[in-house]
């Protein structure tokens, strides 16, 4: 079976690319860049015209060029113990490593400021020793938690957002971004333009609606017409660049493309039996095993989360107060993909929607932030009817993977059922 | 009371810690919640993380399966006990955010009672405490959605002020026991357990059984080398039997013992109370974050430690950040740093023969036995 990638895929990954070479130009060149965590409100700094490297992207960089062996191994000789997270502190333990020419792009300048939100414990700590590596000023969130949580969250999220993430953590949010934003213009020495701002936000929301739109098209559509290894890339470049020009057009042309493919009656796996969900970010140094069960089960993945995410994770109603919808779209970004009720209440409507038969589920036990509500997700998913199949590894080390002995393990699982 | 009777009362409390009676309790679950103000409320605070093992108790499949097996000792435990009804006549219980495990604890015992798998009441409050001095106001805010929660008045200032008095009180008194047990004068296993004992107590008492006890306290059996003890939370005393083998424990900083009672403020108000517990260096997830390695250091620096013995969870994912930076700054102190690596919070007998037989050959090898 020939699979042909998608027209839009290409050019995503060719902006991509000569973004990211512009930008090491610029930052070599010594512009100022920031380095920050993903659940941080990066529409700030957009507003600013100060480019980002964020944290968890850098991190699956590193992975994708099979370095995290060796940068994993140095943090154990360097003193860390063997269970910290990982996906979030690989980029680190290179900076501490000290021998930039190993890494992609020959390493990253110090940043300008660093930003995370306390979202995960470890976030601050990985942060403050970046800072401390580098001297650059560090700006955390914090990330108090959400009282008596609403399951069905994405009911609420666009429009009743006040109520579902709560006055007073808005607040802080809101008091916390404006410190930002005051250190971002002393650092620039631009001024923040409130109605600008405004209509970027709504430019976001134009966005994440057209995404909307694919993932509708996506669920509905008979078969499978794309890989999830192509919505991740067509949906993550734009969000990165969020509220441009160019990534409005690029989700429009993304859009297109795959409404003819279905139109077309195009299909990942022309005899496509069982359809499959990816729980978790991506398995970044093995993006290929996504692939690995089309021909011998007809077996495709049609749901990560990263397009479903984009409309109920970041369309927020914006009325006469843009900084507050910034950060009723940020104030749980991270949560509602982790923890229960959200996760679990999430993922089986999600599994509904694109008819899941069978989830694979990524369990990071060294990343707990990110397994914790594994195991009320999968309680729900089989109360749905989903089977469920736990994939104990990590999102960017692959020093405890093996490839042929999982893919024999979830095979089992799918012959059981095909 | 006699010193003898006072170390009896203070022995079965630590023994007896977290079970009783429920009437006018509130559960803590976490490090980091300023008591006194619950107190002052007329409400008795009671540590629902801290159980005694023997307390433990299986809820069933239903809850095991929904408990990933990274989830913190503690929180497990505490799941299980609650979910099977354990804590059924508290007013409520309180989780503090900001503790490592809490949040958690709140969310999957939230889950629990949704799914139908844990009683309707206690009532369950997330205590937000912000540790950053920027967040005051909504720190103000979570105050007063407490009272509200707990359906009571906010304590009067009358009520504020004798309770500041008596947990001053337990402060000095506290701060004794250590300066005792800094000069070897008190093993740090007792200690830990007349520390602990005071949990479920009002400060003056807690200071009077203190005051009244510690000149006849049990002297540490080892003397010799001065240890710092630093990491995740240890449970059991019998951990510190272990270690006190080996030398004498003058500094102890694992959570447990640093991180409560949070500390006081200067004047006896609400708006004090919370910028004291605010400002908490014992906290991990202290802003700016590097205040908490740097409280630690300079505490063992002032203890004049010969070596510092390190443990952690094996789930640990704040303090191992600070180990390599403890461990570096200990080096130029001229200040032994001894890495148990992972121990579990109620180590067994043959980890703890394990840990005492690694730590005796740790010293010797440095000549420090």
């Amino acid at each position: 079976m020939t699979y042909t990638p998608l027209n839009a895929t290409k050019a995503a990954m060719s902006f991509q690319r000569d973004w990211v070479s512009q930008l090491r130009d610029d930052i070599t060149g010594g512009k100022k860049f920031a380095f920050v965590n993903a659940d941080t409100p990066h529409e700030l700094f957009h507003a600013m015209d100060m480019p980002i490297v964020t944290n968890q992207w850098w991190s699956a960089v590193i992975a994708a060029k099979q370095l995290s062996e060796h940068y994993l191994d140095r943090a154990t000789e360097m003193g860390f113990h063997a269970h910290l997270p990982r996906y979030s502190s690989l980029p680190l333990i290179a900076e501490l490593d000290g021998d930039p020419s190993r890494q992609p792009w020959g390493g990253l300048p110090a940043p300008s400021i660093l930003c995370a939100r306390q979202s995960s414990d470890e976030h601050q700590k990985v942060f403050s020793l970046w800072s401390e590596a580098t001297g650059a000023p560090l700006h955390l969130f914090s990330a108090p938690g959400v009282p008596d949580p609403a399951p069905r969250w994405w009911d609420l999220a666009r429009d009743q957002w006040e109520d579902l993430y709560h006055t007073d953590r808005l607040d802080l949010m809101v008091q916390e971004m404006n410190t930002l934003i005051a250190k971002l213009e002393e650092m620039t020495g631009r001024q923040f333009d409130h109605a600008q701002f405004a209509q970027y936000m709504h430019a976001i929301n134009e966005q994440e609606a057209i995404f909307e739109d694919v993932d509708r098209m996506i669920a509905q559509a008979p078969r499978a017409p794309l890989r999830i290894s192509e919505q991740i890339p067509n949906v993550m470049v734009p969000q990165w660049h969020r509220g441009s020009d160019w990534a409005l057009q690029h989700a429009s042309t993304f859009r297109d493309e795959v409404a003819t493919r279905i139109a077309d009656g195009h299909a990942v796996c022309e005899n496509e039996r069982i359809r499959m969900m990816w729980i978790g970010a991506g398995l970044w140094f093995d993006t290929d095993f996504y692939t690995a069960f089309e021909d011998s089960h007809g077996a495709v993945f049609v749901w990560s989360m990263y397009l479903p995410f984009a409309a109920d994770g970041y369309i927020r109603t914006i009325g006469d107060d843009p900084l507050r919808a910034l950060a009723a779209r940020i104030s749980l970004m991270n949560e509602q993909l982790h923890q229960p009720p959200w996760v679990n209440e999430w993922l089986v409507e999600q599994a509904r929607r694109y008819r899941v038969d069978v989830a694979l589920m990524l369990v990071p036990r060294h990343d707990r932030f990110s397994g914790y509500g594994s195991r009320f997700a999968r309680r729900a998913l089989e109360a749905a009817g989903i089977k469920v199949i736990e994939i104990w590894s990590d999102m960017v080390d692959r020093r405890d993977w093996n490839r042929e002995q999982m893919q024999a393990h979830v095979a089992e699982a799918l012959d059981g059922i095909s | 009371m006699t010193p003898q009777s006072a170390a009896e009362i203070l022995d079965s409390a630590y023994a007896a810690r977290a079970t009783g009676a429920f009437a006018d309790m509130v559960g803590i679950f976490g490090e980091g919640f300023p008591e006194p103000l619950l107190r002052a409320a007329g409400l008795g605070p009671i540590c629902v993380h801290l159980n005694p093992a023997t307390d433990d108790v299986d809820a069933g499949q239903g809850v095991s399966e929904c408990i990933e097996p990274f989830v913190d000792h503690a929180v497990r435990r505490f799941l299980h006990r609650f979910a099977a009804g354990r804590y059924q006549g508290l007013k409520a219980i309180i989780f503090c955010r900001d503790d490592t495990a809490a949040l958690v604890a709140y969310q999957y015992a939230l889950e629990f009672r949704r799914l139908g798998l844990a009683p309707a009441e206690p009532q369950l409050i997330l205590w937000n405490l912000v540790h950053a001095a920027h967040a005051h106001d909504f720190n103000r805010q979570q105050l007063d959605k407490l009272w509200q929660a707990l359906d009571i008045p906010a304590p009067s200032e009358s009520a504020l002020a004798e309770t500041w008095a008596d947990e001053c009180a337990r402060m000095d008194a506290l701060a004794a026991l250590d300066a005792d047990m800094g000069q070897g004068a008190v093993g740090a296993s007792t200690a830990f357990m007349w520390r602990i004992a005071g949990r479920g107590m009002d400060g003056r008492q807690h200071a009077d059984l203190l005051n009244c006890a510690r000149p006849m306290a049990p002297r540490p059996a080892s003397g010799g080398v001065r240890l710092g003890v630093i990491g995740s939370a240890i449970e059991d005393v019998a951990f510190y039997r272990t270690i006190e083998a080996h030398g004498t424990i003058v500094c102890d900083l694992q959570p447990m013992i640093a991180a409560w009672p949070v500390p006081l403020p200067p004047q006896p108000t609400a708006d004090a109370f919370l910028r004291a517990a605010a400002s908490d260096v014992a906290c991990p997830r202290i802003v700016p974050p590097n205040a908490h390695a740097d409280a630690v250091l300079r505490r063992l620096a002032d203890a004049q430690c010969d070596a510092v013995i390190c443990q952690l969870h094996a789930h640990d994912d704040v303090i191992g950040w600070d180990v390599p930076k403890i461990a570096d700054h200990l080096r130029d102190l001229d200040i032994a740093f001894i890495n148990l690596g992972f121990v579990d919070p109620l180590p067994d007998t043959p980890a703890l023969y394990a840990i005492g037989a690694a730590l005796g050959a740790d010293l010797k090898t440095r000549g420090l036995a």
